[in-house]
């Protein structure tokens, strides 16, 4: 009998580990569509699902939506590149971001990235008032839409200049609704959002026609997912689940 | 003092506003201060909400901002906020308390926990991307300032209203007290104290000078005490006059109570009203049933409404004269009382009750009547003294015949006795002679037949035989009587001998028997005597005493009998006594005369015809030998009078048998 008890005891254990699993936060200020469509909906939580599943339960993965002036705020020790110094937080990843847009102001780069397609942004404008889109300065003497909090490469510094007037707003959605009530003259939008709108928004979808998007596109980057590098586990497992996600993402291309 | 018009200086109204009007401002400065603070606190409330109301105004925005962390639209937020003149100043912490920004002005650290929180407001922020139904994250904490100058500034106008108020309050209130307490304390006070002082209570005790001034309160108390002198004097007064009454009213109430008089309180209805206890003890009947006693025993005899027309006109007090009243008690004892009826009068002249005072006068009553009694046998005797001092006359008469009579007796008695003796001595000497004749007889045969005739002759001539038998007879005849002379003589002497003092035995039987001697002439038609003598000794006495009683005894019997009768004279003797009975059948005597029989002079019989002194003269002989007498009489039926000598008188030394010659000559 006792040699019996043991192996079970431990059979015991392992099968009630998966309430013990880990939570990842993943902490995405990407919150418009496709990312995020509704609460609690959209790629971000697809993605979720899918690592979650990968890992066998292993990990519990919970979506936060953040502004990025707050997920800057949280993982500030890793981008100042401090995390061999001081203990920092190692149970998140972001996804849909790229190394070059401000997450390393340290020496070095102290992430694991994992690509997962390339993506760009296009310029909006309404099909009356078209703006034919070669770079930055197409937009001077224009009002441009801008999201709260970013950084519009090349057209910040015309702002600043007073070159362009800047309106900002906080949803992608109004920004493109302010083209199509002709409040603004343009604004730059994520592609697979715009996508996402003229797909499955039925205002947008009808007015559509109206709409004008750059063919020459603001910015060409990949979307990467970040990880710390000190998770080579869970970079291990995000490469592991690349087919389930190529595939989801393939619907908002 | 004057008491009219008090100074207003000194009034009642002005000092005591001057102690009301200190606490009233205590008062009134701790109740306005209260509003003020009441006014302050509720300020600092209305401030609070102020600041509180601008929340919902900015909570999305600052949430939207916040969470972007979009400092410029926070910056411009806190800036619109601080265009609310309520708000001073606008704090945003992070969650781990590090300030996200700010704007306006700031308390000092050290002084923003002096500040109540009720001058702040504070509030948290959450992440706005929360999907419904789980629970936000806090992603800030806002505090809004006040301070005190937005509160005073919100105070001062209010303050100086109410202050500006209580002023006002204060100078009408002021005003009005002098006013009223004028009007409603110091003139009623005045008049009081006027009214005090001359309330006609006597011995007021001599004003005290009042030097300082007074108001009305003191004017008042000092009239009221000299009052309360002025009563307490007159209360022990009353107290004293009271005590009196009082014990005088227990006195009288007692002396109602227990005196003997009955009196009794009467309403003109004829209710008794009131009834002394002597009532009770007077009559035996209980309160309860003096009415009954009254309608029966003493408005039958006295009606009630004759009673009060006559004391109708009488004033109260006036008694009517006092009138006997004879009253049976309830055990049935009859009772003299002596009534009165006076008027009673109670309040109103047309109410009056009758005092009804009765004394017990029975015993005077009765006394009275014993004296009427003894009037009525004296007035008696004195006729009778007068009847007796005839009698005596009459009887002074008498015993000088009796003397007259003992005279004669005396000077026959020698004769009688020569007589008595010479008669017996000459029938002797017939007697002898008659002898000598027989012896000649006999000689007759003898004798010559001549001489035989002349013999026979002569004693046919002479009736020899007839001479010579009847010479006896008459002989003894003769002797009696000599006899009877002798006895009567005898008798006479012995009865006459009165003063005898001598005791001797004597027979008692003869004593009868002479005395019936001397009164049986007088009897013999009215009375048949028998005699039932029994063997008598002879026994010490006065004999001729006794035979006055013997003879007393039979005119008394013959007296008695009506028509014919008859008289038995028993005589017999028990133990050393002798009884000699004489008892009639003839009228008898009423019983209620029996006790005074042997009174001297009493007599039933016309004046003139008896003295009264037989009965008496009797015991009085019969006590002196030791003797007594008694009387047993029905009337109609007869009498019978006993006597009882003793045999021996124990004085006696004489012995039985030396008898006394009794017809012994009285001089
Ligand atoms: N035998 C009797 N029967 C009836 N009454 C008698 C008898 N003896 C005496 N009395 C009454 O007693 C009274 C008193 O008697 P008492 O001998 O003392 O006086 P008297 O006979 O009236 O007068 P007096 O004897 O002096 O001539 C008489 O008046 C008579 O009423
Ligand atoms: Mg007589």
């Amino acid at each position: 009998m006792r040699r019996l008890f043991t192996p079970l005891l431990l059979l015991l254990i392992a099968v009630s580990s998966p309430s013990v699993a880990e939570t990842i936060y993943i902490y995405s200020y990407h919150n418009h569509p496709p990312f995020v469509t509704k609460p609690g909906q959209g790629l971000t939580y697809k993605l979720a699902d899918i690592l979650r599943q990968q890992s066998g339960n292993q990990f519990d993965f919970k979506v936060k939506i953040l502004p990025r002036p707050r997920l800057n705020a949280k993982i500030k020790h890793w981008i100042a590149g401090q995390c061999e110094k001081q203990s920092c937080a190692q149970d998140w990843l972001v996804p849909w971001v790229n190394p070059r847009w401000g997450f390393i102001k340290g020496p070095r780069d102290n992430y694991l990235w994992h690509e997962l397609y390339a993506g760009s942004s296009s310029v909006l404008s309404h099909i009356d008032n078209p703006v034919d889109y070669q770079g930055p300065d197409s937009l001077q003497g224009k009002t441009f839409a801008g999201m709260r909090g970013h950084r519009y490469l090349g057209i910040d510094p015309l702002v600043s200049e007073g070159k362009i007037r800047r309106l900002d707003g906080n949803k992608e959605r109004d920004n493109l609704m302010k083209i199509l009530m002709k409040r603004v003259d343009a604004t730059i939008l994520p592609t697979s959002t715009i996508n996402y709108f003229l797909r499955y928004d039925a205002v947008i979808k009808a007015e559509s026609e109206k709409l004008l998007i750059s063919d020459i596109k603001h910015q060409q980057f990949s979307r990467y997912i970040m990880l710390p590098e000190t998770r080579p586990d869970l970079l291990r497992l995000v490469t592991q689940a690349k087919q389930s996600t190529a595939k989801l993402l393939d619907a908002y291309r | 003092m004057e008491t009219g018009n008090t100074p207003v200086t000194y009034s009642i109204g002005l000092k005591l506003l001057k102690h009301v009007f200190g606490m009233y401002c205590i008062a009134a400065i701790c109740i306005t201060l209260f509003q003020a603070w009441d006014d302050y606190d509720s300020s600092k409330n209305r401030i609070a909400l102020r600041i509180a109301e601008q929340q919902p105004l900015v909570q999305d925005g600052l949430e939207n901002a916040v969470w972007h962390l979009d400092s410029e639209l926070v910056d411009s937020l806190l800036k619109g906020l601080l265009t609310q003149a309520a708000i001073t100043g606008v704090r945003v912490y992070d969650v781990d308390g590090s300030v996200l920004a700010e704007s306006g002005q700031m308390p000092q650290s050290g002084s923003e926990h002096r500040l109540s929180n009720q001058l702040q407001h504070n509030f948290s922020l959450y992440d706005p991307n929360t999907e419904a139904g789980l629970s936000a994250d806090k992603i800030a904490e806002v505090v809004f300032y006040s301070n005190n100058d937005v509160l005073i500034r919100e105070v001062k106008g209010s303050l100086i209203v109410l202050l500006l108020a209580a002023l006002v309050k204060t100078a009408i209130l002021w005003s009005l007290f002098i006013y009223f307490g004028r009007k409603l304390l110091s003139s009623p006070l005045n008049v009081l104290t006027s009214k005090v002082k001359s309330l006609p209570l006597d011995k007021s005790p001599e004003n005290q000078a009042v030097t300082r001034p007074m108001n009305e309160l003191e004017i008042l108390e000092f009239a009221i005490e000299e009052m309360q002198h002025k009563l307490d004097e007159t209360l022990q007064q009353l107290h004293n006059a009271n005590d009196k009454l009082s014990s005088m009213n227990t006195h009288l109430s007692r002396a109602v109570e227990q005196s003997p008089s009955i009196s009794a309180i009467i309403s003109h209805a004829g209710e008794i009203i009131y009834c002394s206890p002597s009532f009770e003890l007077q009559t035996g009947y209980d309160k309860d049933q003096a009415g009954t006693f009254f309608a029966r025993q003493v408005f039958t005899k006295f009606p009630l409404e004759q009673v009060s027309r006559d004391l109708n006109h009488s004033h109260p007090g006036d008694a009517s004269d006092a009138r006997e009243l004879q009253i049976r008690t309830l055990s049935g004892t009859k009772r003299f009382l002596s009534v009165t009826f006076s008027r009673v009068q109670i309040g109103s002249a047309s109410v009056t009750n009758l005092l009804f005072t009765a004394n017990d006068i029975t015993a005077i009553k009765l006394m009275s009547q014993r004296l009427e009694k003894t009037n009525q046998e004296q007035e008696k005797i004195i006729d009778q003294l007068v009847n007796a001092k005839g009698m005596l006359l009459e009887s002074e008469k008498m015993a000088s015949l009796g003397q007259l009579a003992a005279g004669v007796a005396h000077e026959i008695n020698n004769p009688i006795g020569y007589i008595a003796s010479n008669s017996s001595a000459l029938q002797d000497y017939v007697k002898e002679l008659t002898l000598l004749l027989d012896s000649y007889q006999s000689l007759e045969e003898e004798l010559s037949e001549q001489a035989a005739d002349q013999i026979r002759t002569l004693k046919q001539q002479i009736d020899y035989d007839f001479i010579r038998n009847d010479i006896h007879n008459l002989m003894d005849d003769t002797r009696e009587g000599i006899r009877r002379i002798t006895d009567i003589v005898k008798d006479l002497l012995t009865y006459s001998r009165s003063g005898e003092k001598e005791y001797c035995y004597q027979d008692i039987h003869q004593g009868l028997e002479s005395t019936l001697n001397m009164v049986w002439n007088e009897l013999k038609y009215k009375l048949d005597l028998k005699r039932e003598y029994g063997d008598l000794p002879e026994i010490s006495c006065m004999i001729s005493q006794l035979n006055q009683v013997f003879m007393n005894m039979l005119v008394n019997a013959g007296h008695a009998v009506e028509g014919n009768g008859t008289l038995v004279i028993r005589t017999r003797q028990q133990g050393d006594e002798v009884c000699i009975q004489f008892a009639d059948d003839g009228v008898g005597i009423e019983p209620e005369n029996i006790p005074k029989l042997f009174d001297p002079f009493f007599t039933t019989k016309p004046v003139g015809s008896g003295t009264g002194l037989g009965l008496s003269v009797s015991a009085g002989i019969i006590k002196e030998h030791n003797g007594r007498i008694e009387v047993a009489s029905t009337p109609g039926q007869g009498s019978c009078f006993s006597i009882w000598l003793p045999v021996h008188q124990v004085r006696e030394n004489a012995p039985p048998g030396s008898r006394e010659i009794v017809d012994e000559p009285v001089s």
